[in-house]
């Protein structure tokens, strides 16, 4: 690929994750009950980590964590938790899981969403342990979000799978 | 693009270190400019996700709403004898002041706002509006949906926002009275859920169910007589030097998406 279009796939990527970042900081905050489950910068990321290149997952990533981070009352450490977790789960895709079968994505998206909600823990009890006041992060019950993610990643790998031949046994490639 | 532990630990490491310097503060002007550019869509976008969460607002109890509704109904009886009542002492009162060329000036003013986020959920109970130092905010400064009830206190500054901690967020403590007695009676304080409890009242204050509870005006910034909410139901043992009753909050919490923020009237 070249350079420009691999520049312009990072712009696109680094779009998503602006819109993904405003949408869960300004829109879905708003929705009542189990709709607040729904959240896109989290499963945007992982997606793009499981499904496409960990560079631009990480444009994404910093990309919706700024925009949340700067909008939100809580302080979340979103951009360097999101950009972990794209790590983090890039590695296990590619050490352990892999990212070519639907439950193999599903997984990946679970596993990613216990690291963000491990590294969050952690960031709350650092700040916490440091002793400024602040307003922690807000989620839905983790059932409720490995369902979300679950399905985000199950849709997310039918469709890619669907319109694009990465998926295809090699001979059909070839034929 | 293939990933080896190396590459990992990099990644890791140079995250650890934009978290130092956010941490320590390095990054707040770059923070700053980002929410000033990001402001004009989080407004637009803000609005429409409330309109989405007012539509997606079912309640899911609706024989609960049913015995709700009863009991406000039954409240609402009760107080709307209170009410001829105190229409009787106001008209009373305008009299007396007018005979005595009162001039009313409570010293303070009000900003409208645009709720831009939130966080509510258990114990935290947090919005982001969209005005912030510049507009003469500081922290402190109480928030009151458009009717005038107390929403809750501005907890921290940017330049162009401010985030409010709402009265049932488990940090929150404002200094109250019950209506009409003019003196620090307790405080209120958040218990999360969207709840709060008016605490450390002396037994020697009276303290009845459907109290109005309000501002007790003690506070540097927050003037008197903002309504909070009413008593539910009161908690008092002998033994104890205080008493506490739960609160019905009146603002709707979940719903405000313009809000006013109380400032002093030179604060401009």
């Amino acid at each position: 690929m070249s350079p420009s279009r691999q520049w312009n796939r990072r712009a696109l990527a680094g779009a998503i994750g602006l819109a993904a970042g405003m949408v869960d900081a300004t829109v879905t905050v708003w929705f009542p009950g189990l709709f607040s489950v729904i959240r896109f910068a989290l499963p945007g990321a992982l997606a793009i980590t499981v499904f496409s290149s960990l560079d631009r997952a990480l444009v994404a990533a910093v990309a919706a964590g700024i925009v949340m981070d700067v909008l939100q009352p809580s302080f979340g450490f979103t951009p360097i938790r999101l950009a972990l977790v794209c790590v983090a789960v890039r590695f296990i895709s590619q050490q352990y899981v892999t990212n070519r079968s639907l439950i193999g994505s599903v997984a990946l998206g679970i596993v990613g969403l216990l690291i963000d909600r491990s590294i969050l823990v952690g960031a709350t009890w650092a700040h916490g342990f440091i002793g400024e006041a602040f307003i922690p992060e807000v989620h839905a019950p983790l059932w409720a979000e490995a369902a979300w993610v679950g399905a985000c990643m199950a849709v997310l790998f039918l469709l890619f799978a669907a319109f694009s031949k990465r998926f295809l046994p090699f001979f059909t490639r070839r034929s | 693009m293939s990933i080896k532990p190396r590459t990992v630990l990099l990644i890791a490491g140079g995250l650890a270190g934009l978290l130092l310097l956010m941490l320590a503060g390095v990054i707040r002007p770059v923070r700053e400019r980002v929410r000033f550019v990001l402001l004009p869509v989080a407004r637009v976008t803000a609005s429409m996700g409330a309109g989405i969460g007012r539509a997606l607002h079912i309640d899911p109890g609706a024989e609960a709403a049913q015995e709700t509704v009863r009991e406000l109904e039954a409240r609402l009886r009760s107080i709307s004898v209170d009410y001829v009542r105190l229409r009787a002492l106001e008209e009373e009162n305008r009299s007396l002041r007018a005979q005595a060329q009162f001039i009313a000036d409570t010293g303070f003013r009000t900003l409208g706002a645009r709720v831009i986020s939130r966080a509510i959920r258990y114990e935290t109970a947090a919005i982001v509006i969209d005005r912030g130092a510049r507009d003469g905010i500081e922290v402190g400064h109480p928030v009151v949906t458009d009717d005038g009830i107390l929403l809750g206190k501005v907890f921290s500054l940017g330049e162009r926002t401010a985030t409010v901690v709402l009265v049932s967020d488990e940090r929150s403590r404002v200094a109250a009275s019950v209506s009409g007695t003019n003196r620090l009676s307790g405080v209120v304080e958040g218990q999360g859920n969207g709840t709060a409890r008016f605490t450390l009242v002396p037994q020697s204050e009276p303290l009845a169910q459907d109290d109005v509870v309000v501002t007790a005006g003690t506070e540097d910034r927050v003037p008197a007589n903002l309504v909070i909410g009413w008593v539910n139901n009161v908690e008092s043992r002998p033994t104890d030097p205080f008493k506490s009753a739960a609160l019905e909050l009146l603002a709707a919490m979940d719903r405000a998406d313009l809000v006013s923020v109380i400032l002093p009237a030179g604060n401009r």
